[in-house]
């Protein structure tokens, strides 16, 4: 931040002055109207340009997620894997392990959950042991493909952004494999595997829609997740560890044990919410069961300060941005990529507004 | 430490030529080349200079002295382009100037030579002198030119110093006169030093005197920030200038003044260099350190061959210029830094290399250097921070979880007995001033009641009070048997505070003498690398 603010210095005619104290609730507000109203001007043009009228676009974008009880179930459907996701990352980044691999752990969980359908799916095993089986191997499966990640780094301090994001792509082609390969349906041409036996899918919260019951394992980590940050033992390290590697080490805390504890909550997290997508949603493995939710996700722990409180509504928030997105997308024909724009620039524009609320800014004379 | 990071940035965008600009010409000896008039400059919460005046004159030599804290960084940085001043008005020989950055310093004849220097170190002298300037020759470096004017500032200002050689086959001595030539060879005028003698071994910053003469008699303004060794500035100056708390408070003629005037103008009252204490009643050993070897930071040997003992209710001082060793001795002691070679035992039992948590376990306390780095978390609570080492055993965990109520209240037990200044036990560590801040670090280390307790520079940078009450807290608790092996800068530290003395010097002990006969002209000479040649250890 210091040297951001000497580089403004020498670059811009701009004066940053550090604020004596924040400014009030209120005047927060106002800085990110301020700094949001520019980001979505700039996406009205770009919408404009491609044929659409913006004003339809953007009301579609806000309202539509709320229009009906079908719609608000579709945002409590793209909540669950981003809460579940993004509350195991802000555990990870509390402590400064930046775990970006979320997306390739959804996935692994995905993998390994429909690996055990595959397996038992002749056994007639009830529903009762099936799917606590399925959220233990969902949970392991994340954990231990992230897992990989810790161990480099501890092992052998290899910077874990870059192990955590190359993973991804090898989860992502070897699940391309496998669902072209050894697990591809026999009776359909798509890649994807096989549909589950109903005993291995989560029940539905609400008949006639995808609302699975996957949401109470979301909402049930919100209070775990604040608890084991806040009052837990582990959380005092996890916290230690962030704040400073060097007291941590000074204090006796095992800085290996509780990255490798970190990952295995946030990779497990992201896990659990894959197994949820297979198992709640699609009732098989496919290629596209997440759009982008591990990434998103990390948006979602940032912006909500890594506070479970706080992430828990910038989760909805992103998921009613999602839904609406399909919604604009329908009523204007423009492609949903642009409603995914408007994510990151929420994102500057919120980055903008605490630059604001933290330093005075004038023009230099 | 950013504003010196940012300082070589500005530096290699410059590529200002040193002939001609604003400075052509030189200065009449006796013509006042800066001058700083009603400088104020606020940052949130303090008043790092409040309506300070200073100026400098050609050929002159004008200190300027104050204690960490006092306000001498900013007063520098202003100078020095780096910060702007909220009020007030910079003139350079007569000219009202604004200095946005160093750049425009450098351009007015300003050069700076860092306490750290800002050298790369795989590159010969030439090659860094010349860094950023633009070149006579357009695309190509002119080497054989630059070599020959950095030859001639050599032999013009006594700064003897190949200009082939690499950076980091120089010493540190030699480090700092290429800082110097890169100042002049910029066509600096006026000279900004900081902590000039810092770093260096006597017999090295006699020569830097000798440097520092010189450039005056060439008549050049030299400047030079000093935070607590009085006989250099005694020795170097013409005029001193305090700093205490942001204010000047006074300005003195060297010849007129003693070295105790300047001291109780620094801290504001008479300086008691003497320490009571009652006599040492030394039990069994409980640390002990056996050749113990260990690398810095850049796998370069920094502990060799290390030995010494230490007995219940004892201090054990180690003297010695910073970057000797100190820092690498108390990490290897604490588990935080391998051990190569050698063993340490803390009450007979092995715990070398052993993890800090064991360490801990075997009862060492640790003040480290690094009290915001590594002995607090700045954005923890007093009580939070109070459990750093404990928070894992009983009473503080219950199983998996942490009670919050155990934890509040040893912090306001340590808040009490140790006078820490805060509104609550809930204030985060970076709301507290230095000395509170070593006093919740001292308050937690002797919480836990330890055996053997490291401390690495208990008192640098704090005011009075806290020093004096850290000091005494060291004596008590050496009276109740602790081992105590304070490694401190502050040669009067470690002379009026130890049973027994031990001189470091590039991470060898140059001997262990025993307070009563140790003379501070020995430890000196020990400090610059003489060995002592009778051994008192017993």
């Amino acid at each position: 931040m210091r040297n951001l603010r000497w580089a403004v210095e020498e670059m811009a005619p701009l004066k940053l002055k550090m604020r004596e104290k924040p400014p009030a609730p209120a005047t927060k507000v106002l800085y990110l109207v301020a700094t949001l109203t520019p980001m979505f001007l700039i996406v009205a043009v770009i919408i404009s340009m491609v044929g659409a009228n913006p004003l339809v676009a953007y009301r579609e974008l806000f309202t539509a997620p709320f229009r009906n009880i079908h719609n608000v179930t579709e945002i409590l459907v793209t909540t669950t894997p981003l809460l579940l996701i993004a509350l195991g990352l802000s555990v990870s980044f509390r402590c400064k392990f930046w775990n970006i691999g979320a997306e390739g752990q959804l996935y692994a969980g995905a993998l390994a959950s429909t690996a055990t359908v595959l397996l038992l799916k002749d056994s007639a095993t009830p529903s009762a042991v099936f799917i606590p089986l399925l959220l233990v191997v969902g949970f392991l499966g994340g954990a231990a493909w992230a897992t990989i990640s810790a161990v480099l780094k501890i092992k052998f301090q290899i910077n874990e952004i870059i192990t955590t994001l190359l993973l991804n792509f090898i989860m992502f082609y070897f699940l391309s494999f496998l669902l072209y390969g050894p697990w591809m349906d026999p009776i359909s041409v798509m890649p994807q595997s096989e549909l589950f036996p109903p005993a291995a899918r989560l029940p539905k919260l609400i008949p006639e829609t995808r609302l699975h019951t996957g949401l109470f394992l979301a909402v049930l980590s919100i209070p775990l997740v604040y608890l084991i940050l806040n009052k837990t033992v582990l959380g005092y390290q996890i916290r230690t560890t962030g704040s400073s590697l060097s007291a941590a080490r000074f204090g006796g805390i095992n800085v290996g044990k509780v990255f490798l504890l970190v990952v295995i909550i946030s990779g497990g997290l992201a896990g659990l919410a894959g197994m949820g997508e297979v198992s709640g949603i699609y009732y098989r493995l496919r290629g596209d069961i997440s759009p982008g939710y591990g990434y998103t996700a990390i948006l979602v722990a940032l912006l909500g300060k890594n506070h479970p409180g706080w992430v828990t509504l910038v989760a909805f928030l992103f998921g009613a941005l999602l839904v609406g997105g399909y919604e604009m997308q329908v009523a204007t024909g423009i492609p949903t990529a642009l409603a995914l724009v408007t994510q990151p620039l929420i994102f500057f524009g919120v980055l903008c507004a605490e630059a604001l609320s933290r330093y005075e800014v004038s023009w230099r004379k | 430490m950013n504003h010196d990071f940012w300082a070589v940035e500005k530096l290699t965008l410059t590529s200002q030529t040193p002939e001609g600009g604003f400075y052509a010409g030189r200065a009449k000896p006796g013509e006042t080349v800066i001058e700083m008039r009603g400088i104020t400059k606020r940052f949130p919460g303090v008043v790092a200079n409040d309506d300070i005046d200073f100026d400098v004159k050609a050929g002159e030599i004008h200190a300027l002295l104050g204690e960490n804290g006092a306000g001498k960084t900013t007063l520098m940085n202003i100078m020095y382009g780096l910060l702007q001043p909220d009020e007030g008005e910079i003139y350079v020989r007569g000219r009202k100037v604004v200095m946005r950055s160093p750049k425009d310093a450098i351009a007015l004849g300003i050069g700076m030579v860092h306490q750290h220097f800002m050298l790369v170190e795989p590159h010969t002298v030439t090659e860094n002198v010349i860094l950023g300037l633009k070149s006579p020759k357009g695309i190509l470096l002119d080497l054989e030119g630059a070599k020959r004017r950095i030859e001639e500032l050599s032999k013009k200002y006594g700064l003897k110093v190949d200009p082939d050689a690499k950076i980091w086959q120089l010493s540190v001595g030699e480090r700092q006169r290429v800082e110097i030539i890169k100042a002049l060879y910029r066509g600096a005028q006026i000279l900004i030093l900081d902590e000039p003698t810092a770093v260096l071994t006597p017999p090295e910053v006699k020569e830097l005197m000798a440097i520092i003469r010189r450039m005056a008699e060439q008549g050049h303004a030299v400047v030079p920030f000093i935070t607590h060794k009085l006989p250099e500035v005694m020795a170097i100056s013409d005029r001193v200038t305090i700093l205490r708390r942001g204010k000047v408070v006074a300005r003195i003629r060297t010849k007129d003044a003693r070295e105790s005037e300047l001291a109780r103008h620094m801290v504001g009252r008479e300086v008691l260099f003497t320490i009571e204490k009652n006599p040492a009643k030394p039990g069994r050993v409980v640390l002990e350190v056996r050749n113990l070897k260990a690398l810095s930071d850049r796998g370069l040997p920094a502990l060799k061959n290390v030995s010494f003992s230490i007995r219940e209710g004892e201090i054990l001082g180690v003297a010695g210029v910073a970057g000797n060793g100190q820092r690498e001795l108390a990490e290897v002691i604490a588990g935080l830094r391998r051990a190569v070679a050698g063993r340490v035992l803390i009450d007979g039992r092995d715990v070398t290399n052993l993890p800090p948590r064991e360490i801990i376990k075997q009862g060492l306390g640790h003040i480290p250097e690094d009290r915001m780095g590594m002995g607090l978390i700045l954005d923890f609570s007093i009580a939070e921070n109070a459990i750093l080492e404990t928070h894992s055993s009983p009473p503080f965990a219950r199983g998996w979880f942490i009670d919050p109520q155990e934890v509040g209240k040893h912090a306001e037990r340590l808040i009490k007995e140790f006078n820490i200044m805060a509104p609550s036990k809930d204030t985060l560590a970076n709301h507290l001033s230095g000395g509170n801040l070593q006093r919740l670090i001292l308050a937690r280390e002797l919480s836990r009641e330890p055996k053997v307790l490291v401390a690495n520079q208990p008192t640098r940078g704090l005011d009075v009070g806290a020093t004096e009450f850290i000091r005494r807290k060291l004596l008590e608790q050496r009276d109740r048997g602790v081992a105590i092996l304070l490694i401190s800068e502050d040669l009067d530290e470690v002379m009026s505070m130890s049973d027994r003395i031990a001189v470091l010097y590039e991470g060898e002990i140059m001997g262990i003498l025993p307070a009563e006969k140790a003379k501070v002209e020995e430890v000196g000479m020990m400090m610059a690398g003489a060995r002592r040649q009778t051994e008192f250890e017993a």
